[in-house]
């Protein structure tokens, strides 16, 4: 089913929205809406009745007060509904489940409603006659029926439209992927709905790049190229722009919103966009992940790197000592990890031989297909796992096996990670995967009749791993000794930074640029921002050109935690 | 009750594993126990009480609020709920805090044999490790000698 409504003409598509339209895209809306008016609520003596009614109000006018700063007055005929429709979709009158979708009746669990950012963006079209981006950066365009004249002959004008709105599929491709990540495993009906709009995008994006290399095979047919090299130029954009938007749905799925960088159309020469544009950027997105990777199977096996970049990109705060969601949220959090970078489709058959266009075609509409289908069907599993953990995790705490030291239990996956470089890897998986199937569990024989330990009540004391000595950091910065690394240069980015302070090995610096919760703190500190140019964080250059003291220690004190080298 | 310490390794034949490895692996015998008794758990459980528990550990207020409503509507008073409040110091009214307890409660409820099903995982993990000794403390050796 498609939740979206409305056409909408290709012409806006270079538009940038109003202020009042960026006020109701869907994500700009949930942060500057829907965010404060919960946090409100947070100050709200739910029992006092006085209290919430005046709560209510607040929320009204903050409602009205959103909607007049973004240019459209009281007394302005539109504000009627512009007002009414925030109403509708403000944090008081429509639960966080509502708005994303997560809610299901139990009495009826066949009954589905459309998320409320979805139907949101549906009502666009009746306030203003377009739809707009979620992060109010454009307009969505219109890209599954949109005909193209066959008998047009393929001009560069012509491919560079078709390859916009290829950017635009692609990144409401992403989005959608991204949404069906997230959604819990069991949550059958819901998953099948985002599963389903994540195939109707794909199909979009799909039809739209096949359409795309109609073109480019035939412009590359008149400049006298032969089947063969056809065929190696489109596996090279091929493989290019799988790269590219796998790109952009890790970030989708980490909660940055695709770039709409590549839209640009300006440059002349369709050829120099994909030689140094894409594969540049591919390159450049390789290397990145490449040192994501490089963490190593340290960061998987349960390490702070990988946990907390995931605890950043989820934003969950406050679950210190509560295990049974800790346990569940870190084991989740495997999902935001980047995945692997898919083989290159190969334009080769087994015998060497190169294959023909169309062989070529299918294999890579499939390969592309199949670079999504593999990637959810493993967070699936992560999900899955996540929630039996859990489960295990609340039996555990029944049976009074609680790890209540959460301090030391925080420490202690230092102190394995550790043991794994010493060799303790080896030993457990000895005992623990004879077959190599690191990811299997070994099916387990009955045992009637075994001797069955005494079980504690949960009153009793419980039994934890004995606590280990308290880490130490490296201590508060003298400032006179990282002067360069406290002054910010005209230019300067992070890695220059980090140098600065100690952190001199390339791969734990981009070990700290992705790390969201480092990031995030920085950014809250005014030091930090996405920068979607560079696909990572960029420096805000403060008003006297000085980093505060707090931040390089808090720059050097998680490098130190993460086991990253200090040279200082 | 049982106890993950130096008794547990001697239990199971693994007194001899070197100091500075103990500790990490009775932590991995302890999420190991966690996934395969969440995993048999699972075994006998709905796809809508699964989904129902996904959505308690996930903090949907909805879910949670409805399930105290319906089993616990006096949580404050119940005594894994006061001496989980203890442990975590977190705010009675902590979101996350109703949640660890519901979920806590919500395995009572719907799987009230779940003490049995530890105790059987841990007897066979047990077993298990007991047959892959000395592979454990061989490969150990091995890793040390290289």
């Amino acid at each position: 089913m498609n939740w979206e409504t409305g056409n909408h003409s290709p012409e806006f598509s270079g538009e940038a929205p109003s202020d009042i339209e960026r006020a109701f895209a869907t994500d700009i809306f949930e942060q500057e809406l829907r965010e404060k008016q919960k946090d409100a609520w947070q100050a709200v003596d739910a029992t006092n009745t006085e209290a919430v009614a005046n709560y209510f109000d607040s929320t009204a006018d903050m409602t009205s007060t959103y909607i007049v700063n973004a240019g459209v007055s009281a007394d302005d005929e539109k504000y009627e509904s512009l007002y009414q429709t925030a109403r509708k979709y403000s944090w008081d009158t429509m639960t966080d489940n509502e708005w994303h979708g997560d809610d299901i009746n139990f009495d009826e669990p066949e009954t589905v409603s459309a998320p409320g950012d979805w139907r949101l963006q549906a009502e666009q079209t009746e306030l203003f006659g377009r739809q707009i981006l979620p992060d109010g950066t454009g307009y969505v365009s219109k890209t599954g029926n949109q005909s193209h004249d066959s008998e047009t002959e393929p001009t560069t004008s012509n491919l560079e439209q078709l390859q916009a709105e290829i950017d635009t599929a692609a990144r409401e491709a992403s989005l959608a992927y991204a949404k069906r990540m997230k959604v819990g495993f069991f949550r059958r009906n819901k998953r099948a709905m985002l599963q389903d709009a994540l195939d109707e995008k794909t199909a979009t994006l799909s039809a739209l790049t096949k359409q795309r290399d109609d073109l480019l095979i035939e412009q590359l047919s008149g400049e006298g190229l032969n089947d063969d090299e056809i065929v190696q130029k489109l596996a090279e954009i091929t493989n290019g722009e799988v790269g590219k938007q796998s790109d952009g749905r890790n970030d989708a799925v980490r909660g940055i919103v695709p770039s709409t960088e590549s839209n640009d159309t300006t440059r002349s020469n369709y050829w120099n966009r994909f030689s140094s544009g894409i594969q540049e950027e591919y390159a450049n997105a390789t290397i990145r992940r490449k040192l994501v990777l490089g963490l190593g199977a340290a960061a998987l096996v349960g390490g702070a790197t990988v946990l907390t970049g995931g605890l950043g990109a989820v934003g969950a705060v406050g679950l210190v000592g509560t295990k049974v969601v800790r346990t569940y949220t870190l084991k989740r959090a495997e999902i935001y990890k980047r995945p692997e970078e898919p083989e290159p489709l190969t334009y080769r058959n087994e015998d060497g031989s190169i294959k023909s266009v169309d062989e070529f075609r299918n294999s890579a509409d499939e390969y592309r297909k199949n670079v999504v289908d593999e990637r959810i069907e493993k967070t699936d599993k992560i999900k899955r796992r996540a929630v039996y953990w859990a489960l295990g995790s609340a039996a555990m705490i029944g049976v009074g096996a609680i790890a209540e030291h959460w301090e030391p239990a925080k420490q202690l996956v230092s102190h394995v990670k550790n043991g794994i470089k010493d060799g303790f890897e080896n030993a457990w998986d000895k005992f623990h995967h004879p077959d190599g199937n690191v990811l299997s569990i070994s099916p387990q024989s009955p045992t009637p009749g075994g001797e069955v330990p005494p079980i504690a009540p949960p009153n009793q004391p419980p039994i934890v791993i004995p606590e280990q000595p308290p880490m130490t950091g490296p201590g508060t910065i003298d400032a006179n000794s990282f002067h360069d690394a406290l002054t910010f240069d005209n230019g300067e980015g992070w890695n220059q930074t980090f140098g600065e302070l100690g952190i001199m090995n390339a791969r734990d610096q981009a070990a700290l640029l992705n790390n969201d919760v480092l990031m995030g703190k920085l950014s809250n500190m005014g030091l930090a921002y996405p920068d979607a140019r560079v696909g990572g964080w960029g420096i805000r250059m403060t008003p006297d050109g000085k980093m505060p003291t707090a931040a390089a220690d808090l720059i050097r004190q998680t490098a130190f935690a993460n086991h990253l080298v200090l040279a200082r | 009750m049982f106890q993950l310490d130096d008794k547990f390794l001697a239990d199971i034949g693994l007194n001899d594993l070197p100091d500075d490895q103990k500790q990490p692996f009775l932590q991995h015998i302890y999420e190991e126990l966690e996934l395969r008794v969440g995993t048999r758990l699972s075994d006998g459980l709905s796809d809508a009480q699964l989904e129902q528990f996904e959505k308690i550990i996930d903090r949907d207020q909805v879910t949670i609020d409805g399930w105290i409503a319906q089993y616990a509507p006096n949580f404050t008073q119940d005594e894994v709920f006061q001496r989980m409040q203890q442990t975590t110091k977190l705010d009675p009214a902590d979101p996350n805090l109703k949640a660890e307890f519901v979920a806590t409660k919500w395995l009572e409820v719907n799987r009230p044999d779940y003490r049995q099903v530890v105790a059987q995982v841990l007897d066979e993990l047990k077993k298990e490790i007991i047959a892959n000794r000395d592979t454990i403390l061989g490969g150990d050796q091995g890793q040390a000698a290289a």
